[in-house]
């Protein structure tokens, strides 16, 4: 039984963004700083916690090009099982072509049980790609994902979406997004498991492909910086005590009340 | 011929952004398909024909309905609220329909395109739209209209039941919404972030919030680190806020975290690290310990300090 994680590489979001980067040919692609989105971490260790508690499969899927070899490499060292690949760029495709072509994908998985996913860059960030996927393998979904836990005759799933707890029971294949928990923090791998990486497979899957690719033109927006006011003191105390007057005097915030 | 169909929630904000999307992309007609008895539209008026769903429980369900009126109508593009059943339903409706779909749109003409920005507002994607039919998602707080309870004829369509309704396979076990004020709606959000260095950082943050009427966020290293419930989280996947006053405290400013609080009306930052990105999104800065920063606040706003 497998579970499949999906990932993508995308741009470091620690990094700031340059306009020669957005508007180069090889930005989302082939960039100087890719990384593995933060919430695909988080479904990664949601998944690698279900291995070591049920012996399950974990499966990587990701449509992406040109992804560096340390960098595929870096979920197998976690305890990732394999890799799969789509090899080619999803940023043409819209959300709903890359949802049809992660299902054609999932169909050479064996017993995929359920899928997990952070965010898929390719659907532009907006957290469509994993319904999507889930509306073409005609499975049901659950957003913000915390945690999983064997049920009777199935799983039980809880969500958490601001305030709101939700707890489900679904007997069969789903899929999930994840969010971060407090508890699915991507772990480190050790120097033998980089070692073991290196035998585990990276699988291409070259005899999908994808329609309805798109023009989608990118435009780099310049960060506006607000003009800041810096408080300054003699102490930190004391600074904290001119910045409570700067906020008093203007209104911003009111001794147990409320902003102007 | 360009006709717009509404899938128009019960909640009056969401139904404001749906709105306000169908009248941004300007259709030669506008119809509403309303998923709660009373039904919102614009203030204005302007609406060619409005259906309600009724007995409906799950997103297929939805999307069924949804697919009667685009055959019936003759339905060029649907805009669904977002939100997970809105984005369910899209997602529902665009397998069902064979449409495109493109959720997180900013901004939207009569032209055959729309923008979805991406990286936390840093790229825009301008997308171009040759589908016959497409799903849109407004993207949160992007739109509004000014809704009122609609008037005019209405046409019920009764969900069935679907023996093959995906949905239906997931049972809700338990619902339980935490209390005290939410993030979204607060006035002020005093959120902090790593450089709390514990756990314990929050306590001052919760009292600062207390003295001030405002409410707890965080950032998501602050969640991953286990310091605070993943409800409190601001940011791409967690809240996004739009408060009067926002305190930054001990956070760094990544792409992520900006995403989800660019429009707060103010922004208050203290870190220890003047080159921290958060400061180029504050209007106004503290360079220090944040433990000490808060102390010196706290004697002030308890009615002890002195310096102005």
């Amino acid at each position: 039984m497998n579970v499949v994680v999906l990932m993508k590489p995308i741009h470091d979001p620690k990094v700031t963004l340059t306009q020669a980067e957005v508007e180069g040919a090889d930005f989302g692609i082939k960039e100087q700083h890719m990384v593995f989105g933060p919430y695909d971490e988080n479904a990664l260790e949601t998944a690698l916690q279900s291995k070591d508690k049920w012996g399950l499969q974990v499966t990587v899927l990701m449509v992406a090009q040109d992804v560096p070899d340390d960098l595929l490499r870096s979920v197998l060292a976690v305890g990732a099982d394999r890799v799969l690949v789509v090899p080619q760029s999803s940023w043409k495709l819209g959300p709903r072509d890359l949802g049809v072509v992660l299902h054609q994908a999932l169909g050479q998985v064996e017993e995929p049980v359920m899928v997990l996913a952070g965010i898929q860059s390719g659907d532009w960030d907006t957290g469509i790609v994993p319904p999507v996927l889930a509306a073409e393998w005609q499975v049901p979904f659950v957003a913000n994902l915390v945690s999983i836990e064997r049920g009777d005759e199935g799983w039980i799933l809880t969500s958490r979406d601001g305030g709101l707890t939700r707890r489900f029971a679904v007997n069969g294949q789903f899929v999930a997004s994840v969010t971060s928990s407090g508890t699915n923090t991507l772990r480190y791998p050790t120097m033998r498991d980089r070692l073991q990486a290196k035998r585990k497979p990276i699988s291409p899957l070259s005899d999908i492909s994808a329609h309805g690719e798109r023009s989608v033109t990118l435009q780099w927006v310049p960060s506006e910086a607000r003009a800041i006011e810096w408080i300054d003191g003699a102490s930190d105390a004391e600074k904290g005590q001119r910045l409570a007057h700067h906020l008093l005097d203007r209104g911003w915030i009111v001794k147990g009340g409320h902003s102007a | 011929m360009t006709s717009i169909l509404a899938i128009v929630p019960g909640e009056r904000t969401l139904a404001e952004e749906v709105w306000g999307l169908a009248l941004a992309l300007k259709g030669d007609r506008l119809l509403a398909l309303s998923l709660d008895e009373a039904v919102l539209g614009p203030t204005n008026g302007g609406v060619d024909a409005v259906y309600r769903a009724d007995g409906w429980h799950t997103a297929q369900q939805v999307a069924r309905l949804v697919d009667q009126v685009v055959k019936k109508e003759g339905i060029t593009r649907v805009i669904c609220p977002r939100g997970e059943f809105g984005l369910m339903t899209a997602a529902r409706l665009a397998h069902l329909t064979d449409a495109a779909l493109f959720s997180g749109v900013a901004q939207g003409s009569q032209a055959d395109s729309v923008v979805i920005p991406i990286y936390g507002g840093q790229v825009m994607a301008d997308v171009e739209l040759d589908a016959p039919l497409a799903v849109f998602i407004p993207r949160a707080r992007a739109f509004t209209a000014e809704v009122s309870a609609l008037d005019g004829a209405t046409m019920v369509l009764q969900a069935s039941p679907d023996s093959n309704d995906p949905d239906a396979a997931l049972q809700l076990l338990a619902e339980q919404q935490d209390e005290g004020p939410q993030l979204e709606s607060a006035s002020i959000v005093v959120s902090g972030g790593r450089g709390l260095g514990a756990p314990e950082g929050f306590e001052r943050l919760e009292r600062l919030a207390a003295l001030v009427g405002g409410t707890v966020g965080a950032s998501r290293a602050a969640v991953d680190a286990g310091w605070i419930d993943q409800s409190r989280q601001v940011g791409q996947t967690g809240v996004t806020v739009a408060p009067d006053v926002y305190f930054a405290i001990g956070i760094s400013g990544a792409i992520q975290h900006l995403a989800g609080m660019r429009q707060a009306k103010r922004v208050v930052a203290i870190n220890a690290d003047p080159n921290a990105p958060i400061f180029r999104h504050a209007d106004l800065g503290v360079v220090g310990d944040f433990a000490s920063v808060l102390d010196g606040m706290l004697d002030v706003l308890q009615g002890q300090g002195e310096a102005q």
